[in-house]
């Protein structure tokens, strides 16, 4: 029989030692690396799935036919106050309708196109921002009621919010109209990159139908600014 | 010289035992460095696949982020139609109770024999002042008013004043809370 001699357990004591040196200084580390890569690997699947699904869905939506849509949402709900393409849709209106216009005023203006419009949402818990316009309108009672009803079917968006009549004489109406002109900023950012895209509910396509039926005025109808009073372009002519 | 051999003589108990327990630790190392290699190669090779997979997908996303910035005009169209929309939605919903012109067309309707002296619409409230030539013509106007067709427009109609005129003709004021 073999003898033991204490050189005889250098054998196991040294497989110990090796086991336990491997787990401590790369066992250890490696496991807790794959711990890491697999935590990783799970969240960089989730967003791959997310951007593949957002490529898919992005893909499959038409740029000419959204192009189109768009058009239309920012003539009939623009990304700033416009100041002179409200008053002359409000002036056209009320001519087309045989109204004279005898006072058109906007009280606070304020920052034009900033986030002062913004604060003013806020404000005023109001769903849109708005533009407050006053008009004075002289006409027959038929006619402001045909100007109130296309106000509110016509580009920009515009809702009457105060209204005051009376009679000057038999047949001559004097309408003071406190009217609300709608506008919303662009979102500020496009939001994250895996952020999936909303598509556009059933309810939101009613919508959009229903905004064909407004009334729009051409675009160089509204920027001509021959229709709207100005001042002197040169100061010291007569 | 005379050599024996004892055969009765045993060996020593613990002396077997411990050279059983060295020949089990013996295979024991063997059995333990054996597994213990296998176990390293198995994790090695699970960590070079879940490298490999990392990649694998950090690549494919690489390649889908450059996919969406090809598509970020369609990205942005879409972001603000769908931000309008769903905002002209909300806006859309929330209105509610008539409009100024029915209200004014419905008054027309009824005052066919007043005269609107004064009207005043905002927020819900409804200010009218009229002269009805005769009390006759003013109980006329009053009944047209709680019909039907003014009680979907209006949640309550008050009559604040009536005064006789020198003429004989009636000034009045109503107050009317529109419905919404």
């Amino acid at each position: 029989m073999a003898k033991i001699n204490s050189k005889s357990w250098l054998f196991p004591g040294l497989i110990l030692v090796l086991v336990i040196l491997v787990s401590l200084f790369w066992l250890r580390p490696k496991l807790a690396t794959i711990i890491k890569a697999k935590r990783e690997l799970a969240a960089n699947k989730k967003t791959l799935a997310a951007l593949t699904q957002k490529v898919t869905t992005l893909e499959g939506l038409s740029q000419p036919e959204l192009s189109d849509k768009v058009d239309l949402v920012l003539k009939i709900l623009p990304s700033e106050k416009d100041v002179p393409g409200n008053l002359f849709v409000l002036k056209k209106l009320a001519l087309n309708n045989e109204l004279m216009v005898s006072e058109l005023s906007i009280p606070e203006v304020g920052e034009i196109a900033s986030s002062s419009a913004e604060t003013q949402k806020t404000s005023k818990d109001e769903i849109l921002p708005s533009l407050e316009v006053k008009l004075t309108l002289l006409g027959s009672r038929e006619k402001i009621i045909s100007f109130l009803q296309q106000v509110e079917t016509t580009a920009p968006l515009m809702r009457v919010s105060g209204l005051a009549i009376s009679q000057k004489e038999e047949g001559l109406d004097e309408a003071m109209i406190d009217i609300r002109t709608y506008f919303l900023l662009f979102p500020k950012t496009i939001g994250e990159l895996e952020q999936p895209i909303v598509s556009v509910t059933s309810q939101e396509e009613k919508i959009f139908g229903n905004l064909a039926s407004f009334k729009l005025f051409e675009a160089s109808e509204v920027s001509s600014s021959s229709a709207l009073p100005t001042g002197k372009s040169d100061l010291f002519a007569y | 010289m005379k050599q024996e051999i004892d055969f009765l003589k045993g060996q020593k108990v613990g002396g077997v035992f411990k050279t059983k327990l060295f020949h089990s630790l013996k295979v024991g190392s063997f059995i333990l460095i054996l597994a213990y290699c296998l176990v390293a190669a198995a994790v090695f090779s699970y960590w070079l696949f879940v490298s490999r997979q990392t990649t694998k997908v950090t690549n494919e996303i690489a390649v889908k982020e450059t996919e969406i910035a090809r598509l970020k005009e369609v990205e942005s169209l879409q972001l603000v139609l769908k931000q309008r929309l769903s905002n002209l939605d909300k806006f859309f919903s929330a209105k509610k109770g008539p409009s100024f012109d029915t209200l004014l067309s419905f008054i027309g309707q009824t005052s066919a024999e007043i005269k609107v002296k004064d009207l005043k619409i905002a927020e819900n409230k409804m200010n009218f002042s009229g002269i009805a030539p005769n009390m006759a013509a003013l109980e006329k106007f009053l009944q047209d008013l709680k019909s039907e067709t003014s009680s979907v427009l209006f949640s309550q109609i008050t009559l604040s004043s009536v005064d006789r005129q020198e003429d004989g003709s009636y000034l009045f004021n109503l107050l009317l809370e529109t419905k919404g």
